[in-house]
């Protein structure tokens, strides 16, 4: 049932008057406009971030080392110093969270840039380390849990990776990491995470990150279980595959029944649909009856057109779920959208400068999108009037 | 001192840069301090988006030259395995096909101070800059 429905709901049954009615439905249509607002100016960091990444990633030899290391920290000066804006003004909130998160990217580049002009080596992930430690004082500045989420993601899996180098945890590491991959011990562990959320209220920002990073966890897993399965390949069944398949379905069953997470139900259904559409596109694209010759050299369109599939997929759920006032359920769809783009960035980019040179221009119309959005809603709450 | 909500704002966006500042001073620091050394090694060349192209490279420590370091001994303890040099992007394929097509004598340049993380600073591919080998090798 949607807002509008309840309030008809509570109307006709004389709890709330017509124009309470219409202050309440007037007071949740701006929030989902402001929301809508907010994801726009969220995407368009995260396009400038990875950008910026990229750029400093090509390494342009005509610009000096010193030259480099200054404009990286007047950049960074220049995003604090909006962020200090913005938060004593008390200006626009969307506006310091975008840059919050653009912020967070600045620093990742910045580690990125210092690597690379001393050349620093590092068998593990100490740079993803750094940079969540880096990052925690914004995550409490941060009203949303955007940024708490990125943090639940890198900080375990960097952490772990470091703690490898130690010889005695190594040993521990090992026999745990041999295991877990691809055996439901890591599925249980999902689920402790659920119950976790479930028991602490998530009123709290740090467990509304976690909470979305077991909805991030879920499907990043599927893609890189299916991204790197080799299409065509003469491998008939993948046993470990469709059991882990299976236990998410399981699971999705299991949580929408669960008394105690009843506020999960929607989280149990995203599950199951999500090992649904693994399971027909694993069919369809693996077991299906088809020449012999028809996946070679297929695999890259076949990770791509699943890859930005899953982006239209997501940009629409963002869409719906602003438009039906779902705010929870678009929050953890913009995290997706932004994950989804790093993802293809990732996979796809061709040369580090040009693909740099896209992402700011893509960053740009978004802001554009983002500024037309809000001067739009102005202009139409006016006509109103 | 109690810090007010503006000071602690500002501490709170300047932490990330203070702490990158301090990594810069600390490695430029050690580039300053320690000698030159120079040590054979070979490598290839992977991607690495974070930072950008880099050749892995990996050092010899049979052809070494010892006598390099204090007391003649090679500290390889002090040293990681395997060592990244970051190239222009535009410069990387030329860069790999010199090493898989014509075998150069790869030397890597390091400045060392005993205790402390080597840093890596130049390449020499024959005993030539490998951008001044690969300017020649055009």
């Amino acid at each position: 049932m949607n807002i509008k429905q309840k309030l008809e709901l509570w109307q006709n049954n004389n709890l709330i008057s017509a124009e309470q009615k219409q202050n309440i439905l007037s007071f949740e249509n701006k929030k989902s406009n402001n929301f809508a607002e907010f994801a726009l100016l969220t995407i368009s960091a995260v396009c400038f971030g990875i950008g910026l990444i990229s750029i400093i990633a090509a390494n342009w030899d005509k610009l000096s080392d010193t030259f480099k290391l200054i404009g990286y920290f007047a950049l960074s000066i220049a995003i604090s110093y909006g962020i200090y804006t913005t938060v004593i003004n008390k200006a626009n909130y969307k506006i310091t969270e975008a840059l919050l998160l653009l912020y967070a990217f600045d620093i990742l580049a910045g580690i990125g840039l210092i690597s690379q002009i001393y050349n620093l080596s590092s068998d593990s992930l100490s740079w993803a380390l750094l940079w969540s430690i880096l990052i925690i004082p914004l995550i409490f500045l941060s009203k949303t849990p955007i940024l708490a989420f990125f943090w639940f993601y890198a900080f375990p899996i960097s952490l772990f990776d470091c703690l490898k180098e130690i010889e005695f945890i190594n040993h521990w590491i090992d026999l745990i990491l041999d295991y877990i991959p691809e055996n439901p011990a890591l599925w249980l562990i999902t689920a402790i995470y659920f119950y976790a959320s479930c028991f602490f209220k998530q009123e709290n920002k740090m467990f509304e990150g976690l909470r979305a990073w077991v909805y991030i966890l879920l499907p990043s897993i599927f893609m890189a279980l299916y991204t790197d399965f080799p299409a065509g390949s003469e491998k008939s069944v993948d046993w470990g595959q469709w059991s882990i398949l299976g236990l998410c379905l399981a699971l999705s069953v299991g949580f929408y029944y669960m008394p105690k997470a009843k506020e999960f139900r929607g989280t149990s259904i995203f599950l199951g649909i999500f090992a649904l559409f693994n399971i027909i596109t694993n069919l369809i694209f693996v077991y299906a009856p088809a020449p012999q010759n028809m996946y070679q050299g297929n695999h890259t369109i076949y990770t791509l057109t699943q890859h930005f599939f899953s982006l239209a997929v997501l940009l629409t759920m963002l869409f719906r779920t602003i438009q039906l006032k779902r705010l929870n359920w678009a929050k953890i769809a913009l995290a997706m959208v932004a994950i989804d783009i790093f993802v293809i960035y990732v996979d796809y980019s061709q040369t580090l400068l040009s693909t740099g040179l896209s992402m700011i221009g893509c960053s740009l119309v978004f802001l554009g999108l983002a500024y037309a959005t809000s001067r739009g809603i102005k202009l139409i709450n006016k006509y109103k009037d | 001192m109690k810090l007010n909500k503006d000071n602690k704002l500002i501490f709170v966006l300047l932490f990330p840069m203070l702490i990158l500042l301090l990594w810069v001073g600390y490695v430029s620091w050690l580039t300053y301090v320690g000698k030159t050394v120079k040590l054979p090694g070979s490598g290839y060349d992977p991607r690495d988006l974070l930072s950008g192209k880099y050749i892995l490279l990996k050092i010899d420590w049979e052809k070494a030259d010892c006598k390099q370091f204090y007391d003649n001994i090679c500290p390889q303890e002090e040293f990681e395995k395997v060592y990244r040099y970051y190239a222009p992007e535009d410069e990387t394929q030329t860069m790999e096909k010199s090493i898989n097509t014509d075998s150069p004598e790869i030397t890597m340049e390091f400045t060392y101070k005993r205790g402390k993380m080597p840093i890596l600073k130049e390449i020499y591919f024959d005993n030539k800059v490998w951008k001044d080998y690969q300017k020649a090798d055009k």
